[in-house]
C-alpha cells in the first residue's frame, strides 16, 4: 500500500507548517510542500486524463522527490504565491504563461476532490469568502448578531450614519487593509471623530464600511477547524492603542480560552459549512451583556499564535493535523 | 497654446486612517488565491496581517 501524503501549498519558511508538519508525521502521514510560484521552474507535474473515470493520474515532483496524485489525502491551501513568468517575455506573454501554470497546475490540484482528496480550504471558496459584505450578510442569515454597518461612497449617507450612531462609528477596510508602497500602511478599525467629517468628501473616492461603536468585555478569536470550534478571548481594554484594534497592540494583550454557548457554536459551523469552507478564524466581541456580535471572518488566516500563548488548552496544531491526515473522520 | 488642467484627485477618507504600522502577529492573511504579502513577525508567531496580491482567482 502506498505511502499517503499531506500536500501543503505555502512558501517557506512558514511557521505554521513547520509544526503542523511535525504532527502530521507523528500521526503516520508524509509531507510534501512546495509553493506555485516554482511551477513550472521548479516543479515538474506529469498527469494523464484516465480513460475508467479515475480522472487525473500522475505525479509532482519537487527537489528530487515524486509523490502521486492518488497518494493526496488532503491538500491544504496554507500561502502560496502565484508564478511570475520571467522579464525576458512581453507583458502579454508573461500573463498567458503565468495564467497557463496556475490553470493548470490548480485545475488537476482541484479536480482530485472529485476521488479521494480533501482541500483545506478550496481556494476559490476562500476568496469568495473574504468578501466582508458578504460575510455580514451571511453571518446576520444565519442568526449571528451584526453591528449596525453602511456600506457607501456617498458622503451624505455616511453623515446620517454618524449622526443617526450619535457618533459612536467605526471605519473599517472593506479589504484587507493594506496599503503597500515604500512604507506599507494600514487601516485599522478607528474611530471616526468630529474633525473627521470636514473630510466626509472623500467617501467618494471608493467604498466605505461604517460600523457603529460598540464597547466591549473583550474580543473573541473562534477559529474552526473541520468540525472542531475553538474559541480564545482576548483583552484589550486596559490598552489605549489596542481597545478598539487588537491588532494595534500585540505585546498589551492577555488571552483566555473561552467555551462558546452551543447556539453560538452551531451557527459558527453553520457560517463556515455555508462558505465552503474547512477553515475559517473568525471576530467576534461580547459585550458586558454577554452578547456575542459577529465583526468579520478570515478564510485562511493565522491561528498558532493562539496556540503559542495558551498551550495545551487550545490545541489548534493537533486538529488541524488530524484534519489533514484523517479528513473522513474530521471534515466538516 | 493648450492650457492643461489637472485635477487632483479626491483624498480617500479612509486613507486618513492609514498607519504606517503593520499588524504583527496573527495576521490576516490572504491568500485566497493566489496572492499575499506578509508581514511576519517573530519566528514563532509569524504574522500576516495583510497581505496581498492575487494568486488564482
Amino acid at each position: 500500500m502506498q505511502t499517503r501524503n499531506v500536500l501543503i501549498l505555502t512558501q517557506l519558511p512558514d511557521p505554521h507548517v513547520s509544526s503542523i508538519a511535525e504532527e502530521i508525521r507523528a500521526r503516520g502521514m508524509n509531507v510534501f510542500c512546495f509553493n506555485l510560484a516554482d511551477f513550472p521552474q521548479e516543479v515538474i507535474l506529469k498527469t494523464t486524463l484516465q480513460t475508467n473515470l479515475d480522472g487525473w493520474s500522475g505525479t509532482i515532483t519537487y527537489q528530487d522527490r515524486s509523490i502521486s496524485l492518488a497518494s493526496l489525502a488532503s491538500i491544504w491551501w496554507r500561502r502560496p504565491k502565484q508564478y511570475k513568468a520571467p522579464e525576458g517575455y512581453s507583458p502579454g506573454e508573461r500573463a498567458f504563461l503565468e495564467e497557463e501554470a496556475n490553470r493548470g497546475m490548480i485545475g488537476v490540484l482541484e479536480s482530485l476532490t472529485l476521488h479521494h482528496t480533501l482541500w483545506v480550504s478550496r481556494s476559490h471558496s476562500i476568496r469568495r469568502a473574504e468578501l466582508k459584505p458578504l460575510q455580514l450578510a451571511t453571518a446576520q442569515q444565519l442568526g449571528l448578531r451584526t453591528p449596525r454597518t453602511l456600506l457607501t461612497n456617498d458622503p451624505g449617507a455616511a453623515r446620517t450614519f454618524y449622526e443617526t450612531c450619535q457618533g459612536q462609528v467605526v471605519l473599517k477596510a472593506v479589504s484587507r487593509g493594506a496599503i503597500e508602497g515604500e512604507k506599507r500602511r494600514f487601516i485599522y478599525s478607528s474611530q471616526v471623530q468630529p474633525e473627521h467629517l470636514a473630510a466626509l468628501e472623500g467617501v467618494r473616492a471608493t467604498a466605505h464600511l461604517f460600523q457603529e461603536y460598540l464597547p466591549k468585555r473583550f474580543d473573541l478569536r473562534v477559529v474552526v477547524i473541520g468540525r472542531q470550534v475553538f474559541a480564545a478571548e482576548i483583552h484589550s481594554q486596559h490598552s489605549e492603542r489596542a481597545r478598539l484594534d487588537f491588532r494595534q497592540g500585540y505585546s498589551d494583550l492577555t488571552y483566555d480560552v473561552h467555551r462558546l454557548p452551543d447556539d453560538i457554536q452551531t451557527k459558527v459551523l453553520a457560517l463556515v459549512r455555508r462558505f465552503d469552507l474547512q477553515f475559517s478564524s473568525m471576530d467576534f466581541l461580547v459585550t458586558s451583556e454577554g452578547e456575542y456580535i459577529f465583526l468579520d471572518l478570515n478564510p485562511n488566516g493565522q491561528f498558532y499564535w493562539l496556540q503559542t500563548r495558551l498551550g495545551e488548552r487550545l490545541p489548534l496544531k493537533e486538529a488541524m493535523a488530524d484534519l489533514l491526515v484523517s479528513p473522513k473522520d474530521h471534515c466538516l | 497654446m493648450e492650457t492643461q488642467i489637472t485635477t487632483l484627485p479626491l483624498i480617500p477618507f479612509s486613507l486618513l486612517f492609514a498607519q504606517t504600522t503593520t499588524p504583527t502577529c496573527e495576521g490576516e492573511q490572504t491568500v485566497g488565491a493566489a496572492t499575499e504579502t506578509e508581514t511576519s513577525l517573530d519566528n514563532i508567531v509569524k504574522t500576516d496581517s495583510v497581505e496581498d496580491e492575487d494568486i488564482e482567482s
